[in-house]
């Protein structure tokens, strides 16, 4: 009995010793969350949210060099190290840490746990957490992640598609890499399935609004039709990329009959509103009026992006980047209209000297946000606009910071700086050229092109982005051997050079443009004139092997 | 192992046999080691037993024993107690050495019990404390233990050393060996992340070398194993100075000491810098107006008032340097009774840097007690307060406000002062010019970079005896430590790091606490069976609780100089940091002695931690709670002491040492088995990002290690050798695992990765004398080799410091610098073009550049050209002690050396590259100018774009040095020469007197960072300098 009485307290001290024991050997971290209570809450839906977008942020940098750096607007300036030269020549090496897609997977399995997470949430807290508001999130999610595929693609080509998360080391795998084009194809359906519910996001075009800082760094009804139709345009199904995007004003109605004739009245069709107003809340900051989405760097939470540091050649900046005389020579060779022009469907174009009307675009602003009327083209989005000349320097200056001006004291090179900026990743002028490039390959040149030149008709004006800042459409020559959309092509190639120059797109329009056209020569030969002489043909050959267009996968040494 | 176990247990049945239980007779004699006259009235007794005898005129003794096989104990006043093991004879003859020689032998009071040094199973090290006259702890240990690697982290007063023994067994987790002061363990040594750039603070140095009584280095697993998962580095146990019985000792001393301005480098004059400005200017292509505009005296009359502040010839290194004072006092009350001991020390360093501006004042304070309160039962305390102040000035690899680095490239022309008229100063500093670099005396003076530190080490204890042979011991000890540092940058003739001089002003304040409360019970059971059997058996557990919190803040754009604090800046940004972790352990030990002749001794310690992840694959699980579990094992077999060594009369001891054991290493990342999400900001909503991943199975690094030791001594001790061969395998290495990038994260933590060391220790040491002249010449050796056996899928990890690359490679030992190697530099065009190269900007070399070598054979310089250009591993190290005496008059030699490591000195690529406006090393006269010319200096270049600083053979030196680290010649004042004192003794030290080195930088001597991927680097630290010091010891 003794003995039984020994050995059962003996068991009991034991059991009680290991218990506390493992109580006294687990110590929870500090300072971070645990991953079993990542989703407990309603709460913990929105900082799951938030949380995406935040990844968002590290991504610029290498969106940037891959669409800029790559492309025929930008070379190396004296500041460049190895690593951005090698972008800048087009020979990025497998050790270059800029092509390191980590943190892109590291937002795209945020999503995949994200929408996991929703779920569960859903489950625990169904009276917090509504289905309406899980169904926006959850779409919010597909196209967070839909975007950074998008962005994966365009940069590396085919990679692997990962659809799990990985948390935990047992979870990590080796996955083999798929076909772009089939990875488009499966965002496409997330983001269709989700259209409906991200367009219930936010369908105020022009209110008031509350906080357009926050907004635009959101995806939500507009954004999320670009981002679709961006999608579209890469699957090489135009005419769905047109029934999204031609909803967004003022693209107005593509008339399904009558060809390639240049229907202005169907285009003009009740839409006079500019797209800024259209697009965008408008803000104190004019600045910011045509952004429909972006990335926001808010210094004072330490997040900065590199690109005051990559462009800039003083304030402790780098001077990496600078743009090559090709994209300065496209604005100051662009040929300028003092007068706007007008457009009817028999003559084409023509200038009327008497018109005046409307004070011309509001987007035309000087330093200090004034408007500015007359001949301003090339100020606008040249000098100026996207570059400054200081000294023997040449600066890339664009979006770069949150307000508009030279940098004066930009303190660049400390990180608790004031260095706002956002960083675009929709804004009008890059989509009225998507909506062009769009109708091109559904066959339809001349309006494509009327979607790229605007102009003014009856009563109506079309601000589109040549003609807002004043520069002469382009025409198409239908005598010309070269096939009208081919022509076109070429004009969008031309036009995105000014409008979208350094903002991180130009590499990639060169690729998709040749692509469509089925014609490398497209990107090999806007590329290749951007080195000395001397140097061309090498660059030539090499960029006619698509091959060549996407970066190889970082492996560290 | 097993088989010495079996042996062991058949020797202690045949000994049964032998037991003689009749008192034998023992003769023998005991002469003085200096006069070998005899000793007249020596005590002799017979350990365990009661019986003594003692010596007649002619220092012959008879004594009784009940076995061949018993321990005697020789002692008589004035001279050192030794312990003579009969090993079968029945005739000794004894030699007693008188107090103050050092024989290599004492009592040793260790962690768990208190042993004769001759008897410790295991490679030990000890070394006394034996005269109070050492400046700190690494001198103290340098040149004495064989295999300890001790190198001073730079010049800085207080600033410490950093250990390695055994070469490198972790590549990510620390190399140095656990520290105990009086048998608890003291974690975190080392904080090495300073607001001070390139400073270190090593608590180490806060501890009074003059409190020590001694210091027990345990190298091998035999020796340190019992302390389990922190003993894979080996183990430094301090023991402080404990009371004495009876007599009451009042000691005080006072050291004052000149450190001397370290040596200049060779840097350009102002005649020799001007002709190089312009050629660099000119070489730049800049255009005539922005030529005047920066650099206004090219044009200028020399005559005219504008010119003044451009026609110096400055000594800037000399500006920012100073000969320093340095006083430490210190005071020892020791004492005692039948029932309580005490120790009171207490002592005040004042320390003042060879830079201006630094400086460290260190109070210390430490009491002992032991109180024998019942007959039974006794307690005690440890206690030690010290509290360490510092001014601290950047040095190394930062440059902005780094005195040091800014002293060597401030242009010599410029002016310290604004100058009134030629060569007459005004109280105001000259501004930065066109150089852009800080006016290093306003840096001195005006950027404050304070640290207060303040560490309460205190332990209590109880202690109950069962029995005499039975102990129980309990102790709690609160490790407390807080550091706070204050850094103030101002504005004034200091660059600011954005160039808007108005709000450059900043303020940095970093507080740390560290906590850990220790909690140890143990039960030891030491018994002399009989006079052939002795055992000691403890055992206990033990738990700790640590805590760490940092709080950091920033804050810039103050208004004014005046204001410092972190609330006067426009902008204050904060974080923390809150740490914590437990263990709990229990050990086992037991040792056996059979005839003094076999020491035997097996353990093992069971460690559990909260740091382990609950799936770790090795160790053992109790409750879901995984526990390594780390058995060791050694053997000692004193080979002199078998009968059949009798008649070898020359060997005096012959030892053969073999040990065999795991231990690990628990320095792993606190949270890495969690997988953690850290907060993110959208705008201004907090948002939740994956931070890391976690892994579960995360666990210690185990170190499997052999050691094979001898111990041989001739000529009555004379001459004695100690060499050591060990053998370790440490598994389960932490390595940050990389993993394809589609998983989201670059790498996780795991224990993947293998890395063996081997190689040997030897220490010779040589004593004798002749009449009255005494001498003790000793000089130790070690090598190792440290081989990388496997990494996570073979690949290689590289990491490094400030920009500079190391490589840990399977097949390669650790601390490889990686870079380019470096072929020459093109001396003309044509050279340049027929290499067929593209430089790494894919332009083509020109004549002049500096080319590499191109290993991958695809014509252009990239990463794949890299490889292994230096091994920061020495071939051979130790160092040389001699000791020579005569009368009162001692001299005494400290020399250090290593041989075959290869430096990085960055410094000197900094020096020679000419990237910017500054002064350069006169090096950079020979650089390349003009078609034809062969130079090793390449054609300097505005902003260095073929980065000609990079990493390459062209900066690696070899590190070989032998320093002489002191020299010491003292006097101690005879009785009849004192009155009223009960000693005096004076001495008078040199310290860093000379080095024998083709190093070319201040001293090849380097410390940057604790992990093996910063070994080898010269950043330039503040050298150490030569010091002068004179010292008064007195005792009453």
């Amino acid at each position: 009995m003794k003995r039984r009485l020994y050995y059962m307290l003996f068991l009991s001290t034991v059991m009680v010793l290991s218990v506390s024991c493992k109580k006294y050997l687990t110590v929870e971290p500090e300072g971070y969350v645990q991953e079993e209570n990542t989703f407990k809450t309603a709460a913990d839906a929105i900082t799951t949210v938030n949380g995406l977008y935040a990844q968002m942020l590290p991504l610029v940098d290498q969106i940037f060099l891959a669409g800029e750096a790559q492309g025929d607007l930008a070379v190396a300036a004296r500041g460049a190290d190895k690593y951005i030269t090698e972008f800048a020549e087009n020979r990025v090496t497998a050790s270059n840490p800029y092509a390191d897609y980590t943190k892109f997977y590291r937002l795209i399995l945020a999503c995949n746990r994200a929408l996991d997470g929703l779920d569960q949430i859903l489950r625990a807290d169904p009276v917090n957490y509504n289905r309406a508001v899980y169904l926006s999130n959850r779409a919010e999610v597909y196209y967070v992640r839909a975007w950074t595929y998008l962005q994966l693609v365009k940069i590396w080509g085919d990679v692997p598609y990962v659809t799990g998360t990985v948390t935990k080391a047992e979870q990590v795998s080796n996955l083999a890499p798929e076909k772009s084009a089939t990875i488009i194809k499966k965002i496409l359906k997330d983001a269709e399935d989700n259209f409906s519910t991200i367009l219930t996001i936010n369908s105020d075009f022009l209110g008031t609004g509350n906080d357009f800082q926050l907004t635009i760094g959101q995806f939500r009804d507009l954004s999320g039709r670009c981002l679709l139709a961006e999608l579209y345009l890469y699957d090489g199904n135009y005419n769905k990329a047109w029934e999204i995007i031609s909803v967004i004003e003022p693209f107005g109605v593509y008339p399904s009959s009558g060809g390639d004739a240049l229907n202005v009245f169907g285009m003009f069709q009740g839409q006079w509103v500019n797209w800024d107003s259209g697009q965008s809340r408008r803000d104190g900051n004019q600045y910011q009026r045509q952004v429909v989405m972006a990335i926001n760097f808010d210094a004072t939470k330490n997040q900065t992006n590199s690109l005051m540091k990559w462009t800039n050649n003083k304030y402790g900046g780098q001077y990496a980047l600078k743009p090559s005389s090709i994209a300065i020579k496209n604005w100051t060779s662009a040929p300028m209209m003092l007068q706007q022009y007008q457009i009817t469907p028999a003559l084409g174009y023509y200038i009327n000297e008497s018109y005046n009307a409307g004070n011309g675009p509001l987007e035309v602003l000087d330093p200090d946000g004034n408007p500015i009327i007359g001949g301003y083209g090339d100020y606008i989005r040249g000098e100026k606009g996207s570059y400054f000349v200081d000294g023997r320097d040449t600066l890339m200056f664009k979006f770069l910071m949150k307000s508009r001006g030279v940098p004066k004291n930009p303190l660049i090179n400390d990180k608790y700086a004031d260095n706002d900026a956002f960083f675009n990743v929709y804004r009008d002028g890059p989509m009225y050229l998507l909506a062009c490039e769009i109708m091109n390959n559904m066959g339809v040149p001349s309006q494509a092109l009327l979607t790229m030149n605007g102009g003014s008709y009856n009563a109506y004006v079309y601000k589109s982005t040549r003609y807002r800042v004043g520069v002469a459409p382009f025409k198409i020559d239908f005598s010309s051997p070269e096939p009208a959309k081919k022509q076109v092509a070429r004009f969008l190639i031309q036009e995105s050079a000014m409008e979208c120059a350094f903002e991180g797109r130009r590499w990639f329009d060169l690729v998709r443009i040749a692509k469509q056209a089925n014609d490398p020569a497209l990107l090999a030969d806007a590329v290749a004139k951007k080195y000395p002489a001397s140097r061309q043909a090498e660059v030539r050959a090499r960029l006619m092997n698509p091959a060549n267009w996407y970066l190889p996968v970082y492996k560290k040494n | 192992m097993l088989r010495f176990f079996y042996s062991l247990i058949l020797l202690s049945l045949l000994s049964q046999a032998i037991y003689a239980q009749e008192w034998l007779k023992v003769q023998g004699t005991v002469v003085d080691y200096m006069t070998s006259k005899p000793v007249k009235g020596a005590l002799i007794s017979v350990k365990g037993t009661l019986r003594s005898a003692s010596t007649a005129d002619d220092g012959k003794f008879t004594a009784e024993a009940k076995s061949l096989y018993a321990v005697l104990v020789v002692s008589y006043p004035g001279y050192q107690a030794i312990e003579v093991p009969l090993n079968g004879r029945d005739q000794v003859a004894v030699v007693l050495v008188p107090e103050g020689i050092n024989t290599g032998e004492s009592i040793v009071r260790l962690p768990y019990y208190t042993a004769n040094t001759r008897n410790l199973n295991g490679a030990y090290t000890v070394v006394q404390n034996t005269n109070d006259r050492y400046r700190d702890i690494p001198q103290m240990l340098q040149a004495a233990v064989p295999g300890l690697e001790a190198n001073a982290y730079s010049g800085v007063p207080g600033e410490g050393m950093k250990f390695n023994m055994r070469g490198v067994r972790s590549l990510y987790t620390t190399n140095e060996p656990l520290l105990l002061v009086d048998g608890v363990m003291v974690n975190g040594v080392v904080l090495d992340n300073s607001l001070a750039r390139g400073n270190v603070y090593n608590y180490l140095s806060d501890i009074n070398v003059k409190d020590i009584e001694s210091v027990t280095v345990m190298k091998d697993a035999s020796a340190a194993g019992i302390y389990g998962s922190r003993a894979a580095n080996g183990v430094i146990a301090i023991t402080t100075k404990g009371g004495t019985n009876g007599k009451t000792f009042l000691d005080v001393s006072y050291q004052s000491s000149l450190s001397n301005r370290f040596k200049e480098l060779p840097m350009m004059n102002s005649a020799e810098y001007l002709p190089y400005l312009s050629g660099k200017v000119y070489s730049q292509g800049l255009d005539q107006q922005k030529i005047a505009a920066t650099f206004p005296f090219f044009g200028m009359d020399p005559g005219s008032a504008a010119y003044l502040p451009y026609t110096n010839n400055t000594n800037w290194q000399k500006e920012v340097t100073r000969n320093a004072m340095n006083h430490d006092f210190h005071l020892s009350l020791r004492g005692g009774d039948a029932t309580s001991k005490y120790s009171f020390n207490v002592g005040y360093t004042g320390l003042a840097g060879t830079v201006k501006g630094t400086s460290a004042a260190n109070l210390t304070s430490r009491f002992n007690l032991d109180f024998k309160i019942l007959k039974n039962f006794s307690a005690g305390t440890r206690v030690s307060f010290n509290k360490n102040n510092k001014s601290l000035m950047d040095q190394g690899y930062e440059e902005r406000v780094n005195p040091l680095y800014l002293g060597l490239v401030k242009p010599a022309i410029l002016s310290p002062f604004v100058q009134t008229s030629p060569g007459v100063y005004s109280s105001f500093y000259s501004l930065p010019s066109y150089e852009n670099l800080s006016n290093p005396i306003a840096v001195v003076n005006d950027v404050t970079n304070k640290v207060n530190n303040y560490w309460i080490f205190s332990s209590v204890y109880g202690q109950y005896n069962f029995s005499p042979d039975l102990r129980s011991k309990l102790s709690v000890t609160l490790d407390r430590r807080s550091l706070q540092e204050d850094r103030f940058t101002p504005s004034n003739a200091i660059v600011p790091s954005n160039l808007d001089i108005r709000f450059d002003r900043t303020s940095e304040e970093q507080i740390t606490n560290r906590q850990a409360l220790i909690f140890e019970h143990t039960l030891t059971y030491e018994k002399e069976l009989n006079t052939t059997n002795r055992m000691l058996v403890f055992g206990g557990y033990n738990l700790e609780m640590a805590q760490y919190s940092g709080a950091y803040g920033f804050s810039r754009h103050s208004t004014d100089d005046a204001f410092q604090g972190l609330g006067d800046g426009t902008r204050v940004n904060a974080r923390g940091i809150e740490e914590k972790y437990n263990n709990l352990s229990a050990f086992v030990n037991g040792e056996y002695t059979f005839r003094e002749k076999f020491f035997f001794k097996i353990g093992a310690r069971l460690d559990g931690s909260s740091k382990f992840g609950k799936d770790a694959a090795s160790g053992i699980h109790i409750g879901n709670v995984p526990f390594a579990l780390l058995p060791y094992t050694g053997l000692t077999w004193k080979v002199k002491s078998e009968p059949w060594m009798a008649g070898l009369k020359f060997l005096s001891e012959f030892n053969l040492r073999t040990s065999y054991g795991v231990t690990a290493n628990q320095d792993i990342p606190l949270n890495a088995q969690y997988s953690l999400f850290g907060k993110v900001f959208n705008g201004p909503y907090t948002g939740l990002s994956l931070y890391s991943i976690g892994n579960s199975t995360l666990q210690w690094e185990t170190t499997r290690s052999f050691n094979l030791g001898t111990d041989l001594s001739v000529l009555k001790n004379g001459l004695s050798f100690r060499a050591d061969y060990f053998n370790t395998r440490t598994g389960n290495l932490l390595v940050p695992k990389g993993i394809a990038g589609a998983n989201g994260q670059s790498f996780y933590w795991t224990n993947e990765g293998t890395i063996s060391n081997h190689g040997f220790e030897l220490g010779v040491n040589a004593r004798g004398h002749a009449g009255s002249f005494i001498w003790n010449v000793g000089a130790t050796a070690a090598r190792y080799k440290t081989n990388i056996v496997s990494l996570p899928d073979n690949a290689s990890l590289t990491d490094g410091t400030n920009g500079y690359t190391s490589i840990a490679k399977v097949g390669q030992p650790a601390g490889m610098i990686y870079g380019y190697r470096y072929l020459g530099v093109f001396a003309t065009t044509a050279e340049a073009n027929a290499s067929g190269m593209l430089n790494e900007l894919g332009a083509p070399y020109k004549a002049g550049d500096m080319y590499f070598a191109d290993l991958n054979n695809d014509k252009i310089l990239n990463d794949a050209d890299m490889t292994v250009i230096g091994n920061s591993n020495p071939e051979l190290f130790g160092g040389l002690n001699a000791n020579l005496a005569w009368h009162g008059f001692d001299l005494n030699a400290g020399f250090g050396y290593s041989y075959g490591n290869d430096v990085l000195n960055v410094l000197r690529a900094k020096l020679e590259n000419g990237m910017a406006y500054e002064n350069q090393s006169v090096r950079v006269l020979n650089a390349w100018r003009a078609q034809g010319d062969r130079t090793d200096v390449a054609a300097t270049s505005y902003g260095d774009p073929l980065r000609n600083r990079r990493a390459s053979t062209h900066y690696i030196e070899d590190g070989s040095y032998l320093k002489m680290r002191s020299l010491t010649l003292g006097y101690t004042f005879k009785e009849k020469q004192i009155r009223y004192l009960r000693g005096a003794q004076l001495y008078f030290t040199g310290y860093n007197l000379f080095s024998v080195t083709n190093y070319m930088g201040w001293d090849p001597e380097v410390t940057v960072g604790q992990n093996s991927f910063s070994r080898g680097y010269d950043f330039g630290n503040v050298p150490q300098s030569r010091t002068f010091m004179l010292g008064l010891k007195l005792g009453l």
